[in-house]
């Protein structure tokens, strides 16, 4: 690199000073960044000729003054809950000694409820702290001019302000107001309350420990001040925008520190220089004489626009053969604007390439993470009774870590689907370890963790608690990401289980710990300093690099908008001193500035996609580079294009017959297969299949490809009309002659029985719960569905109840025939018929259709329309009932009758369920079996002929639910 | 008086609307302080591309003016500068310069957004006031925040609460239509929980509901029985007619007359009776028939009309959606539950939660708290401006209009078409007599964007259209005459261009169709574009609108082929790119990746494998066979165990490696996802089939395009193409209501006639509107559509360039329907129409971008990471030692390492006990295992007699790190020198006594050694769990 590096300035100088005696550890180096330490130790041990050295200390501010407090400081997003623990602990108290200031006075919100709001009032109270405001002064209301007027730091336009937004009348106050001053009111009280438990505790956030550091020192004496900070120097080096504590804190340690800047003359009048330009006068540089204009050197800047953030990715490639790299000296960084893309980044990066990771990233992506909603999520939502959800249970038991810690889990799934089980109880015949080894701690671990249903929070947090624990020590996890997330989760998880008995709904805890997961940063190490380095913004600062990739430069990202963290209004916040977005502002502007400063290669990409959080504009301070500086006429843009992609070709699929197929098909259906009991017959609906899509025939009859149903608790079609079927067989179940005295035990006044109402609950037990299940255990889908077959039911007795007196001859009745269709072709043919009953002198073939009731148009009107392929939607029914009939006309001498009946519309007297052909209503099915033969015959004659290839069907509506469409990839949507 | 610095513009199409605002925006900084004015001004439009576009000139006219590059600009400018600026030239730079660098460095002062973001950074500021979370993430689609809302309330409903009962009531009366599927009907009405009318009526109606819970049920009951009553009575009269079994042949036209009456009436049908049955009853058909059947049919219509019909038309339209109306509440109760859960905040939401907070003197509270101090505001695109949203701004607008304050409304009602986004034109169009004289209204005359003939046509169309529209309003306050008014507009006259309308119709020989209307249409649109290729137009110029989605695909995917059908011996070949193509769902790549990971997600499940083996493996479908789908089954399933994002970059290597923008796009919305979701491969597929399948790419519409470009009317405003095409002119003014679209009519119905006194009543619109309580809202509603319909056409027609070619249909004799083609046929008649000559290609330079081809190729990451120490130890312990003991061993490493100083024996416990408090702190040790780590360290040092390394005596170097040549850091545990310069290094250990241990001492003695400081160097390992102290010898050190 030819332009120094601001590090190795500053190691240079300290190893003058202090290196050559190998007194180093008599300094302490403060910077803002931890990265900081890697470079600085690199360069003393080359200025020192590879001589071991005692290492420096290093520091930020916050960890220097807990050091000289008896406080301890809690820092990080886990130590964070135990803090706004007692903050909500001294919120409450304060709310609970005002409660005539509220609407509802009596209720303060629950923990889960306060927390958000607790993250902006620490947060607050944070800011001023380190900027030594008085928060009694921040949180009054100033309507009063008087005690305004003694502000006297207050600009006459900041009190003008101020005393517009306070001085609107009370009784006028919209409802927005009301609830901001309520709030306002009480939190003087809520900060002096909260920090004065956090004493008593030996607690502290890091605003707090920087200010009682800062106002001991500036009322200590010399000697004291000496005792308290030991060191021969303290070092502050690469700092900019400063709190006023940490400001109090130079100031009062001046004299036996040094202090490094890192700055350029090209922006030291813009808001990037703004804090620099003061400080550098107030606390002199170390180093005298170097050169501070690097910026307006020859640079190569490049903008990129990409069509999405991931996109960018695709540039890594192209520019690091457009760079040198030079390894030893990690002179090169990726930087990222935003960590979210970094798996995507890894992966763009050229082979053998040893990148060097040090970026912050949340602990809400790992692995762990998943697991761990996965599991609150079952214990939270997925538990009936003794019993878990099984589609609560089903992504617990796909886990890989589960998997691992319990060896059954596949098999588990197996079972639970094939049975159709849908609430499982633990540790009976499922969900239960093998007894080979009682011993393991694994083994322990699942019948005291895995599948036990947790009572309480407390209980739900120690859960997953002891589940980390074990996923830990068994060893299974190798990748170093993820075996630091683990460690965080499981830190997260000790510090959650202290509140966890606070917290009154399990449903808190799963909101509180997505929240948690998404804050807490997993941070890659990024040791040693050597190779490619991809780092995230902040990870940037103070450390130089010759060539860097800025990616995700867009607006919003670079720098980061984040409004809304504060409840100090801005206008309060400038007027007490307190950092508004303007210094926000000012420190991303010198962070990307003095990223750039000394770089000679800089390529900054954005995408322009719309997106919720970027807005698909680029970063303002490149519009600054491309408006304003002096490079602006050698600014090179280039647009990354991807390839479009090719569209799946709608596939016009067509099997051809071939000989094998045939003679499958025709000894599938021959006679010679036995399946459940039953003889393998051409059912209806497989033949419907044909007529309707011949493709899917192929699909499901010759290939076999099945389709297993999807297992999950949510009701269907099928389920309603398999336990409308079963009710009514109970109700049926012995054939013999049904009259109004025997329907009257079932239907009553219109309504069904009590009898009837149970034999509807063992139909539910039996076609759909699986397990026993009292009526007071349903859903609310459960609960409907009951009252929608109970309906059905209803229906049904009621239209047989005009029928009465009528014969049962059979329920679940086979059917079968054998049919010829070519001299050396004959199948069996035939299914179930619901119900076989004699009236009238007739016998009628009954199916029950619980679905949607049919208009005139949605059946065929003669029978050869039956056959044809562009056939009405309800016109397989109509087959299905007309074979069934042919073939009992075959042995009833009685006139048969086809019936559907749709319980749905069979409620009044004038509902008939006989079928018609050419609108009137069949009496004799006699009269049309010889046609109807013929047509089957044919259309049969059509499935086994080898010239004839199954194609897919034409109309497109039939597609949309059909299993196989995505084999054929037609276009159906919209 | 002083003139009004409030401006409206009324922006036709074409008419440099944007180029107008950024004049006005940059008139405004220069006028002013252009140090700050920019801080004041507010500018709001309603998509992000139009906000970014709005940025866009602003900066770069400023940029212009201050380097004096535009010299148009500057002349147009001038004019609207006061006197003292207008001739100096100078001062105008000079202060272009100092607003622009102002801008650039206080960017986030810099208000040019879209007005959902906007309202969002208020929402968000004001969150703890609002009842929100402070942190949320912002929901812009609806559709999965009902369905989530509308399952769970489904769920949740048992025998103890209310909702069963409505839940009951509502699928009974559902039954009663014999079709029914309850969440997908609650689903898809529930999206009116978003509609503003019903959101402004909202809690008056769920007052009433709580105050009258009966009232409901009642009123259900009074309807039933008042159906049941009308519909015996008529059916007595069908009945009492059809007894006499009269021939048809004795009635007045047969069939037609008296017994198609009845015929009617015995369907439920009770419309008004037609001509022959009206001269029947009037006496003035001469041989009218039976006599007695006149006195029934005149029994019968005294029966049927009146006040019976209103009420029995009005209670079919009340029990349609009464069901759904009770349970609206609970299901927008359960979003706003989930909201909470989730840390959810729908933007849809935003309006109507500000404007329930925001009092009418709010508005300096709201910016103050902000930190904004708006004093002038822009607000484009004004006639999609929704009621609730202009409530919100008006607060606002009162303050500037009452101290004369700048501020712009620029907008077109005749491009209005978000209505059903509760977009209300009728505030653009009313706004003068709102605001008064408060206000200057401007109107932007002349089109630049298109040619002559595109203009005049465009100009007498609608002109006329606007006169046809039919309302009962006087021309003075016929509000649609008013919104195109300024329809007609001036000409540059650059180019001359063209228009054409053609017709399509079936085609049909015999009765038997032979051609269908869309095969028509597609082959007339295939002759048009041979045509426009002929005469120079290329590919890339043509864009081609339709209405609906279905008719861009049916041209996406047929006009090829029809094209080359048609014209064998043409050179070229048809290439369309339409959104559709672009949709996720279609790409071939994301197809196999998706069935990939379907495959791994249910094993079972034979279609995905299938799948690959046509489509990735190009297997022929005659071979497909169950043994290759269990091989490429297992060939997929050894990955099931990777993490979700890491199996998805291994299947990417392997499906689609080197893939383009598909691909990337996917690879983009997961990255988001992942960010915001558990990664469970289940519910991803869920969300791939829900929402990214849909997601389409964004189209190329400007530049380097080679294709025809095939897109809705609806996304197409806003923008211009050289060609458009329109077909498909021939839509029917309102659209069928159906339970997946509903078509509802939210009517405020308090002041109707009793039973139906509620606040607020959704209604079918449909015919038995027009003869109910509300068929004044039927009419209102009636010109509304045509509005919307007529604003489509606007649309449509108004983004050629150069040529302009529209294919509409004939209508049907008879027809009874109004319907698009209405406004065209009347101005052009029934014959096609063509003026003009079509323009061939511009040869205009386009300007040249750099570009990089790039691809997707995911590698095996390959990183050097380490975890951190702590994170090692807890995950793996030491390979050979038993994990608790390795655990115990750690923990009381880490207590050591915070202890510096013990002053005496006495103070072990003390200072071991802050130690473990620290540990506390991070969590790295639980309360509950406090004290049984303290009294093992305790007893620990105790029994060590070592305490005196602890001791003041020394100077201690706990964990201080010595630097290695390689830059690394060595960190022996615990270094003590004494005051003569000896030094010693003491190193604790856990698990077994291992060699390396001892050598680890050796080195950190050889590296003091090598230091050349101290005079002796002693060295000891610490086994902590044995609590055994080995010494190392010193010459081993040396």
């Amino acid at each position: 690199m030819e332009n120094e590096t601001f590090l190795h300035e500053v190691a240079r100088d300290l190893y003058e000073k202090f290196g050559k005696q190998n007194e180093l550890s008599n300094i302490v180096i403060i910077t803002p960044s931890k990265r900081v330490k890697l470079f600085i130790n690199k360069y003393f041990m080359e200025l020192s000729g590879r001589r071991p050295l005692w290492a420096p200390r290093y520091m930020n501010v916050v960890h220097l003054c807990e050091e000289k407090s008896s406080l301890r400081l809690y820092d990080d997003e886990i130590q964070r809950i135990a803090l706004i623990w007692e903050l909500y602990l001294a919120y409450k108290t304060v709310r609970e000694q005002t409660r005539s200031l509220f609407d509802c006075p009596c209720e303060v919100e629950p923990f889960e409820d306060f927390y958000f709001f607790g993250e902006v009032l620490l947060q607050d109270f944070d800011d001023i702290d380190r900027h030594i405001v008085s928060a009694e002064q921040v949180y009054k209301n100033m309507a009063d001019l008087k005690r305004l007027d003694s502000l006297n730091y207050l600009t006459e336009e900041q009190k003008a302000i101020i005393k517009r937004f306070f001085n609107m009348d009370v009784a006028e106050k919209s409802k927005l107001q009301q609830n901001f001053f309520n709030l306002w009111n009480i939190l003087s009280d809520t900060y002096t309350l909260f920090k004065k438990n956090l004493i008593l505790k030996n607690m502290a956030y890091e605003g707090m420990l920087i200010r009682e550091i800062a106002e001991r020192l500036t009322t200590m004496d010399r000697k004291t001040r000496d005792n308290l900070f030991p060191e021969k120097k303290y070092v502050f080096a690469g700092f900019n925008y400063l709190s006023k504590a940490e400001y109090q804190l130079f100031e009062c340690l001046k004299d036996k520190s040094l202090f490094y800047w890192d700055y350029d003359e090209y922006y030291m009048d813009t808001e990037a220089g703004k804090y620099l330009k003061q400080y550098s006068r107030l606390f002199p540089d170390a180093l005298q004489g170097h050169d501070r204009a690097l910026f307006a050197k020859d640079k190569e800047i490049t903008l990129i626009e990409s069509a999405n953030p991931v996109e960018q990715t695709g540039y890594i490639e192209p520019w690091l053969n457009t760079i040198h790299l030079n390894y030893e000296q990690a002179d090169t960084a990726i930087v990222l604007g935003d960590a979210k893309i970094l798996p995507t980044v890894l992966s763009q990066l050229p082979e053998n390439l040893s990148p060097n990771i040090a970026i912050l990233y949340t602990l809400f992506r790992s692995r762990i993470a998943g697991l761990l909603m996965q599991l609150t999520e079952l214990q939270v939502k997925g538990v009936r009774g003794h019993a878990f959800d099984f589609d609560y249970l089903l992504p617990v038991l796909k886990n890989q870590f589960t998997r691992h810690l319990y060896k059954n889990a596949l098999k588990d799934i197996e079972t639970i689907q094939r049975t159709k089980r849908l609430y499982i109880v633990p540790n009976t015949e499922l969900l239960i370890v093998e007894d080979e080894n009682k011993t393991e701690p694994v083994r322990v671990l699942m019948e005291n963790t895995l599948f036990r249903i947790t009572r309480d929070t407390k209980e739900l947090v120690e859960y997953l608690r002891q589940f980390v624990e074990k996923i830990a020590e068994s060893r299974v996890v190798e990748d170093p990401l993820e075996i630091s997330a683990l460690t965080e989760a499981y830190k997260m998880l000790n510090r959650l289980e202290t509140i966890a008995q606070h917290v009154n709904k399990k449903e808190a805890i799963l909101k509180l710990l997505k929240r948690l997961l998404l804050s807490v940063k997993i941070s890659y190490a990024g040791e040693p300093a050597k190779g490619l380095q991809i780092m995230g913004m902040s990870d940037t600062r103070n450390i130089d690099f010759k060539n860097v990739l800025l990616i995700s430069a867009n607006d919003g990202v670079i720098p980061k908008i984040d409004p809304g963290t504060s409840f100090i209004p801005p206008f309060l916040r400038k007027a007490f001193g307190l950092p508004t977005i303007e210094e926000q502002d000012s420190m991303e502007a010198y962070q990307f500035y003095r990223l750039l400063q000394r770089a000679e290669h800089v390529a900054l990409s954005y995408s322009v996609g719309k997106n919720i959080a970027g807005k698909g504009e680029m970063s303002r301070y490149l519009r600054q580079l491309l408006f304003e500086s002096p490079h602006k006429k050698t600014i090179k843009k280039i647009t990354l294009k991807s390839q479009l992609p090719s569209t799946a070709p709608e596939n016009h699929l067509e099997v051809q017959k071939n000989n094998e197929m045939l003679h499958l098909l025709k000894i599938k259906y021959n006679g010679d297969v036995i399946e459940n009991n039953r003889l393998k017959a051409l059912s209806p609906s497989a033949f419907n299949r044909y007529i309707d899509c011949p493709l899917s025939f192929y699909f499901k009859y010759v290939l076999n490809i099945n389709v297993p149903d999807n297992l999950d608790t949510a009701l269907n079609a099928a389920s309603l009309g398999s336990i409308f079927h079963k009710t009514m067989e109970k109700i049926y179940a012995h054939t013999g002659i049904i009259d109004p005295n025997f329907l009257d035990k079932y239907i009553k006044h219109e309504e069904i029985t009590s009898l009837t109402v149970r034999l509807l609950e063992e139909a539910f037990v039996e076609e759909y719960f699986k397990t026993p299940t009292s009526k007071d255990e349903y859903d609310g889908e459960q609960n409907i569905y009951f009252q929608v077959i109970a309906r059905m039911v209803r229906n049904t007795l009621l239209h047989d109840r005009y029928d009465a007196p009528f014969e049962i001859l059979g329920l679940e009745k086979p059917c079968y025939f054998k049919m010829k269709i070519t001299d050396d072709i004959e199948i069996w043919t035939g299914g179930i018929i619901d119900r076989l009953d004699k009236i009238n002198g007739t016998v009628r073939v009954i199916d029950y259709k619980t679905g949607s009731v049919p208009t005139v148009g949605d059946y065929a009107k003669e029978i050869p329309d039956i056959f044809k392929n562009d056939r009405k939607k309800k016109t397989g029914y109509q087959f299905q009932t007309f074979l069934y009939s042919s073939i009992l006309s075959e042995t009833t001498p009685l006139p048969v009758v086809p019936a559907l009946l749709f319980p749905l519309a069979a409620d009044s007297k004038e509902y008939s369920p006989i079928l018609k052909i050419d609108d009137i209503e069949i009496t004799d099915f006699n009269r049309y079996k010889d046609l109807f033969m013929e047509n089957f015959k044919e259309k049969l004659a059509e499935l086994f002929n080898p010239e004839i290839p199954f194609s897919p069907c034409e109309k497109d509506t039939r597609c949309r639910y059909c299993d196989y469409k995505n084999i054929c990839n037609k276009d159906i949507n919209g | 008086m002083i003139q009004s610095n409030f401006l409206v513009y009324r922006a036709s199409a074409g008419s440099g609307k944007t180029y107008t605002l950024a004049q006005q925006y940059i008139k405004q900084l220069l006028i002013h302080n252009p140090r700050t004015a920019y801080r004041h001004i507010l500018a709001v439009t309603f998509t992000n591309d139009a906000a970014g576009e709005m940025k866009n000139r602003i900066l770069d006219y400023l940029h212009e003016l201050a380097d004096d590059n535009d010299a148009d600009f500057l002349e147009n400018l001038r004019k609207e500068l006061p006197d003292f600026m207008k001739n100096n030239v100078e001062e105008i730079q000079q202060r272009a310069r100092v607003a622009l660098q102002s801008i650039l460095h206080d960017y986030s002062n810099f208000h040019v957004t879209t007005i959902d973001s906007f309202f969002q950074t208020i929402a968000r500021d004001l969150a703890k006031e609002l009842g929100i979370g402070s942190r949320f993430d912002i929901e812009i689609n609806t559709e999965l925040p009902i369905k989530d809302a509308v399952k769970e309330v489904i769920e949740n409903a048992t025998t103890q609460n209310e909702v069963l009962g409505k839940l009951t009531r509502f699928v009974e009366h559902k039954l009663e239509d014999d079709k029914w599927s309850i969440e997908r009907d609650l689903q898809s009405f529930s999206r009116f929980i978003f509609n503003e009318i019903f959101q402004k009526n909202e809690d008056a109606l769920m007052q009433q509901f709580q105050e009258e819970p009966e009232k409901i049920r009642e009123t259900i009951k009074i309807c039933k029985q008042f159906i049941v009553e009308y519909e015996t009575r008529m059916q007595h009269f069908a009945n009492c007619f059809f007894e006499k079994r009269l021939p048809e042949n004795d009635f007045y036209y047969k069939g037609k007359g008296v017994p198609g009456y009845f015929k009617k009436i015995k369907n439920k049908e009770y419309e008004a009776p037609n001509t022959y049955v009206l001269k029947v009853l009037s006496g003035d058909a001469g041989n009218a028939g039976d006599m007695e059947c006149i006195e029934l049919l005149q029994a019968a219509e005294n029966y049927r009309t009146g006040d019976r019909l209103l009420k029995y038309n009005t209670s079919k339209l009340f029990l349609k959606f009464i069901y759904q109306l009770e349970l609206l509440k609970d299901i927008s109760d359960k979003i706003s539950e989930q909201n909470a859960e989730q840390n959810r905040f729908i933007l849809s939401h935003t309006n109507q939660l500000l404007s329930g907070l925001i009092g009418d003197e709010d508005t300096s509270f709201v910016y103050e708290k902000i930190g904004a101090q708006i004093r002038s505001v822009i607000i484009d695109e004004f006639q999609d401006t929704s009621e609730l949203q202009w409530r919100n701004f008006k607060v606002l607008i009162s303050e500037i209009l009452a101290t004369n304050g700048f501020g712009m409304l620029v907008g077109d009602v005749k491009q209005s078409i978000y209505r059903w986004r509760n977009g209300n034109w009728k505030i653009l169009n009313d706004i003068d007599q709102e605001l008064k004289e408060q206000v200057r209204c401007l109107s932007l005359q002349t089109n630049y964007r298109s040619a002559e003939q595109v203009i005049d046509f465009n100009n007498q169309l609608f002109k006329q259209a606007a006169a046809n529209l039919q309302n009962n309003e006087s021309d003075e306050h016929n509000p649609f005459r008013k919104a195109y008014q300024d329809v007609v507009q001036q000409s540059t006259k650059k180019a001359e261009g063209f228009v054409s309308v053609d017709f399509a119709e079936i085609v049909k020989v015999d009765n038997t169709i032979v051609q269908s209307y869309e095969e028509s249409v597609l082959e007339k649109v295939a002759d048009k574009i041979k045509l426009l290729l002929d005469r120079g137009v290329k590919q890339g110029d043509i864009c081609i609108l339709c209405r609906a989605n279905k008719q861009i695909r049916l041209i996406a995917h047929d006009l090829p082929g029809i094209f080359a059908r048609r014209f064998p011996d043409c050179q070229e070949t048809i290439r369309i790119i339409s959104e559709d193509a672009y949709r996720l769902g279609s790409s071939r790549s994301l197809n196999v990746l998706v069935s990939a990971l379907r495959l791994i997600h249910e094993s079972r499940n034979p279609v995905p494998a299938a799948q690959l083996l046509l489509q990735w493996k190009d297997e022929n479908i005659n071979e497909l066979s169950l043994e290759k789908i269990a091989q490429m089954t297992a060939e997929i399933q050894t990955q099931q165990t990777l993490p979700l994002y890491d199996l998805i970059e291994t299947l990417c290597r392997k499906f689609c490696p080197g893939s383009g923008a598909d691909v990337l796009a996917f690879m983009d919305k997961l990255t988001d996802y992942l960010s915001r979701n558990v990664p469970d491969l289940g519910k991803f597929l869920d969300y791939w089939d829900e929402r990214l399948s849909i997601e389409t790419l964004p189209l190329p519409v400007k530049g380097q395009r080679e294709h025809i470009l095939a897109m809705s009317i609806h996304k197409s405003k806003g923008l211009q193409f050289h060609t458009v095409i329109v077909p498909f002119v021939d839509w029917a003014m309102a659209a069928k209501s159906t339970p997946s679209k509903p078509n509802v009519v939210w009517c405020e119905s308090m002041s109707k006639e009793p039973p139906f006194q509620f606040p607020l009543l959704p209604i079918e619109y449909s015919s038995l509107m027009e003869n109910s309580y509300f068929s004044k809202e039927y009419e209102t509603e009636t010109h509304n559509l045509q509005m919307d319909n007529l604003n489509v056409l606007y649309v449509a027609l108004t983004r050629a360039e150069k040529n302009l070619l529209v294919l509409t249909k004939q209508k049907p004799k008879n027809s009874k329907t109004s319907n698009i083609q209405d406004f065209i046929i009347s101005y052009i008649g029934d014959k096609p129409y063509e003026i003009g000559k079509i323009e061939p290609h511009d040869e205009q330079q386009v300007e040249e971008i750099c570009t990089i081809d790039i691809s997707f190729h995911p590698r095996k990451p390959d990183t050097t990471v380490f975890p951190s120490t702590e994170a090692q130890i807890f995950a793996r312990g030491d390979n050979e030692d038993k994990i608790q003991k390795v655990k115990t061993g750690n923990i009381i490493h880490l207590i050591l390492e915070n202890i510096t100083h013990i002053e005496n024996e006495e103070n072990i416990e003390n200072a071991v006990k802050q130690a473990i408090e620290k540990l506390i702190i991070r969590g790295e040790l639980s309360e509950a295992e406090k004290t049984q780590y303290l009294e093992i360290v305790k007893t620990q040092i105790a029994n060590s007699r070592k305490w005196d390394w602890f001791s003041n005596k020394y100077n201690i170097h706990n964990e201080t790190a010595i630097l290695m040549d390689d830059g690394r850091e060595n960190r022996p545990d615990r270094v003590l020198v004494d005051g003569d310069g000896n030094v010693t290094v003491i190193d604790y250990k856990t698990g077994e006594t291992k060699p390396g241990h001892i050598k680890q001492v050796e080195n950190y003695m050889a590296l003091l050694s090598q230091m050349q400081k101290y005079r002796t160097i002693k060295g000891y390992v610490w086994y902590l769990s044995e609590n055994q102290i080995i010494e190392i010898e010193a010459d081993h050190g040396k």
